[in-house]
């Protein structure tokens, strides 16, 4: 009986260790458990927060604050009850990638117009919104074709498509951490096989960006709201 | 045949109960199962085909039975099973005081897709293989009739014949056909053709009544009557009752009323490689590619650099190393060339190489001196430089963020060999000067094994040591020591001889040991001997059971699907209470290998030459494997040992299921899990165990591989 107990406390034990080693990543338990802990974890967590009127949910203020004068980018995830504050990480022509603390990526296009996501798990590899973007542009209401792309676990492309209604919803004042802003507010409704969802755009009638918006990105993720800070 | 009617009426009434039933829901049968584990409602099959690549674990327990099935829909149209099962045999238990332990292999093929008007065909074999209990056949329709409801009728021979049996329609072909042979071939093992549809035949029929998107009730008219089983005994009635429930994607509970008296119950797991997983796969973000100020041709470009390139070289090695690092990769080193740049890696983080390959390119866009346009990736695989991955600057930078960004790029990457490069030695090549020669790791190690027919699963818990000792990339010493902390593998009977043959394998259970063992120790020598050609030469203890030395040849290209290897192996089997010590067998045994890569993931191999025990012959190998790593083959071997010198089983033939660890956790990691499935070990057919052949280790970077999962390069 004894000799069954050391035994069960030996198994214990080697189920317990996480092996050393010097060798870099060789161990996959060490791996699963680091990246196994991740979330967005540029900022304080937040207590669940009510969506506000206009639909938009900001970063909290001292999380602004720590952003001194650098352009970046607010995030609020309602879904994953997150927020953090991205850095700038790569500038284009027509895209600007945006990072977290903890190295999850917004590229956006147009100011805040989600074109890929990395590092959430279910990640938008790609969103083509030129249809939405334009009737953005030119302020008038219509029906637009939204494709986004994700992969699968076979590393295969998956294509969903989505029908969408886009309508303006009036001028608007936006608030973007010290600065506020004139904008015109609008509303993308989508339906597709995959999932049905409402994204809304704030465009800054003065500079032609799309300064403010609430995106869905996937089932498992939910919405991102972007606020441009500093810019 | 009254009674038959009767039967035939319920199940019309329940049918044309549910035919009101509104549908809301899309119809979703596609995780159904039966008791064996195979497309099907309880115990009778239907025609059904599972989602392509999906792979099932069944576990099914009734009163004096059960059976463990796994299966794999190897292609769209065909599902494959292996089974082990408990089975009350009455004539067995009269023999041995216990029921039989048996294993099973099915095969269904669908002939048709279910049509608007016209029903889904489809053929089966069940238990093709085995000792044959279960040996029974079949052709079955299955019909959607409204989104919730589903018919099967079918005919059955063999096992499935034994209740409302009738003479077989068959036999208007051929009287053969008419009477049934009994028994099995020799030893067992073997595909016993020659029972095929022969003998009576009997009707099945079912229907599924999908309630609920979770729930999905079900009854059949089985003609499955427990033949020489005790529940056969006890049968009140050939019609069964049963419940699936679904808690999930990927598991799903059943229970049954079966012959009227029997409560059975099932549980049901459900993996498709080829689906996301609901997790996703955690990653830390990639830098974006940096790009450069837009220049009339790549030829404008300044080469004013150079004048200080081995500062440039210094500067970019010190700050790459950190971001590789970051990103999983340790950079090996870095040749600066005016358009050039030549960059050697190893991955060891993540599970898809094209992933590891393309952080790597995107990285050195920053520091890069603009006049270089050629990025050239060249993974080292467990000491293996194979090849090299050319990317263009210019289509990295236009793409990145393209729909069809991964595709676009890939259009203008080239593959080629490694040798093609400066900086890939044939025969040495140095290690970076700041890695370290010694690699160390402890850590905890599971073996397992299944389907021993005393025991269906077996599994050692205990620690690990690995030691490697570096004198270059490619020439290294290893040692690898484990110690059992508990378990229950080995210790059983040394299985019978073949006789005429050394005991090359059926020793094996001698040594498994409870003090420490030498897994393996070797001086290992990897080389590049020409073009498309590769060597190894390993030296000391090879496996548990052998030392001794190999030596393997490999031919590859890195764009031709085709390869082709030779291996020789001079060994000793070892003593088994020995760390060292070997005794006085000696065995040679050599092998001539192709590898082909039909394309789209199906592999095939075949070797042919000389096994341990001296048996000649050859060893056919079929595996599919998904983009993201995922592995299901199975192999046979014949050679001229004769079927009943080689005992149960008549010859060497299993499966098995590799299964990146990744795609498990949704943590990238390059970790592997393989088990295999082999028949009862034997001598015949035996093959020593390298840890180091050399077509596993380069497949993963050959350009079929790389262009499959290539949608990770920009993940």
């Amino acid at each position: 009986m004894t000799k069954i107990f050391c035994r069960l406390l030996a198994v214990l034990a080697i189920s317990g260790l996480a092996a050393c080693s010097n060798a870099p990543e060789s161990n996959p338990l060490r791996d699963a458990l680091e990246g196994g802990v991740s979330g967005l974890t540029g900022g304080a967590r937040p207590t669940p927060a009510q969506v506000p009127e206009s639909g938009f949910l900001a970063v909290a203020p001292q999380l602004i604050a720590s952003a001194q004068a650098e352009p970046a980018v607010g995030l609020f995830m309602q879904e994953r009850n997150t927020q953090a504050l991205l850095s700038l990480s790569g500038a284009r022509a027509t895209h600007v990638t945006w990072l977290s603390g903890d190295r999850i990526s917004f590229t956006l296009s147009g100011g805040t117009m989600l074109v890929r996501t990395s590092g959430l798990g279910h990640d938008l590899t790609h969103a083509d919104f030129t249809q939405t973007l334009m009737l953005i542009a030119s302020g008038r209401a219509g029906q637009t074709e939204r494709t986004h792309t994700y992969l699968t676990r076979d590393f295969q492309q998956d294509r969903q498509r989505f029908t969408c209604d886009v309508r303006p919803l009036g001028p608007t004042q936006v608030q973007l951490g010290r600065a506020s802003r004139q904008a015109l507010a609008y509303e993308e409704a989508c339906k597709g096989e995959m999932a049905s969802f409402t994204n809304r755009y704030w465009l800054d009638t003065s500079s032609g960006q799309i300064v403010q918006a609430v995106q869905w990105v996937h089932p498992q993720v939910g919405k991102a709201h972007l606020q441009l800070l500093n810019q | 045949m009254f009674r038959c009617r009767r039967i035939v009426s319920a199940l019309a009434l329940l049918a044309a109960g549910s035919l009101g039933a509104t549908a809301s829901q899309a119809q979703d049968f596609s995780q159904g199962f039966n008791t064996f584990g195979m497309p099907g409602v309880i115990d009778t099959p239907n025609a059904a085909a599972l989602p392509d690549g999906e792979l099932m674990f069944t576990g099914f327990a009734m009163r004096d039975t059960w059976r463990t099935t796994l299966t794999f829909q190897a292609l769209p149209r065909l599902t494959v099973a292996l089974r082990y099962s408990s089975i009350d045999d009455l004539a067995w238990r009269a023999m041995r005081g216990t029921g039989l332990r048996d294993r099973s292999f099915d095969l269904q093929f669908q002939l048709l897709d279910e049509g608007r008007y016209t029903p889904a065909l489809a053929v089966g074999l069940r238990d093709f293989l085995g000792t044959g209990s279960y040996s029974s056949e079949y052709v079955v329709a299955s019909k959607t009739f409204t989104p919730q409801l589903r018919g099967s009728l079918g005919m059955g021979w063999g096992r499935l014949a034994t209740h409302g049996a009738f003479s077989n329609p068959l036999g208007v072909l051929h009287s053969g056909f008419k009477t049934r042979p009994g028994g099995f071939t020799g030893l067992g093992g073997r595909v016993e053709v020659g029972r095929f549809f022969r003998g009576d035949s009997a009707l099945f029929a079912s229907v599924e009544y999908q309630a609920t998107p979770e729930l999905t009730l079900m009854a059949e008219y089985s003609s499955d009557a427990y033949p020489g089983e005790g529940l056969g005994l006890r049968r009140k009635t050939p019609l069964n009752l049963g419940f699936r429930y679904r808690l999930s994607d990927s598991a799903t509970l059943a229970g049954y009323v079966i012959q009227g008296r029997n409560v059975g119950l099932a549980a049901n797991f459900a993996l498709n490689p080829r689906v996301a997983s609901v997790r996703g796969t955690q990653l830390n973000a990639p830098p974006p590619v940096l790009v450069r100020p837009p220049a009339p041709g790549p030829e404008a470009r300044s080469t004013d650099w150079t004048g200080q390139r081995a500062q440039w070289h210094e500067a970019l090695t010190e700050s790459w190393s950190t971001a590789f690092a970051e990103n999983g990769m340790i950079l090996k080193d870095l040749t600066l060339e005016d358009r050039r740049a030549i960059i050697r890696l190893s991955n060891v983080r993540h599970e898809v190489l094209a992933r590891a390959i393309g952080r790597a390119a995107r990285i050195s866009t920053y520091g890069l001196p603009a006049s270089v346009e050629e990025i050239v990736v060249i993974p080292v695989i467990d000491g293996v430089t194979a090849s090299a991955i050319v990317f263009n600057r210019s289509a990295l930078e236009a793409h990145e963020f393209s729909q069809d960004g991964a595709q676009q790029i890939l259009a203008a990457t080239r593959f080629e060999d490694a040798l093609n490069f400066p900086g890939t030695g044939r025969y040495w090549q140095p290690l970076p000067p700041e890695r370290s020669r010694f690699i160390w790791s402890v850590g905890p190690y599971l073996d397992t094994s299944y389907f021993d027919p005393n025991s269906p699963l077996r599994a050692d818990l205990g620690l690990r040591l690995d030691l490697q000792y570096n004198l270059s990339e490619n020439l290294s010493a290893n040692l690898e020591m484990r110690q059992r902390v508990i378990g229950n593998i080995g210790g059983g009977t040394i299985g019978p001889a073949s006789p005429g043959y050394p005991r090359v394998r059926t020793t094996g259970s001698l040594y498994s040991s409870s003090t420490p063992v030498v897994e393996r120790a070797t001086v290992d020598y990897l080389f590049r001997p020409a073009q498309d050609f590769y060597g190894r030469l390993s030296l000391g203890m090879l496996e548990r059971m052998y030392a001794g030395a190999s030596a393997e040849l490999l031919w590859s290209r890195v764009d031709s699907p085709l390869a082709l290897g030779v291996e020789v192996n001079a060994l000793r089997q070892r003593a088994p209470n020995s760390l060292f010590g070997t005794n006085n067998l000696r065995v040679n045994s050599w092998h001539v290998s192709g590898y082909y890569s039909f394309g789209d993931g199906f592999h095939a191999q075949l070797d042919l030459g000389r096994y341990m025990a001296g048996d000649m012959g050859g060893t056919l190998t079929l595996e599919r494997e998904f983009a993201n790593g995922i592995r299901v083959g199975a192999y046979a071997t014949l050679t001229d040992m004769p079927f009943d010198v080689f005992g149960e089983g008549s010859f060497d033939k299993g499966i098995h299921v590799t299964i990146p660890i990744a795609t498990l956790l949704g943590t990238p990691t390059t970790a592997r899990q393989t088990t295999t499935i082999n028949s009862i070990t034997r001598d015949g057919g035996a093959r020593v165990n390298i840890a180091n052949r050399l077509y596993p280790s380069i497949r993963d970077s050959r350009e079929h591989a790389l262009r499959r999962s290539w949608e990770a390069a920009l993940q």
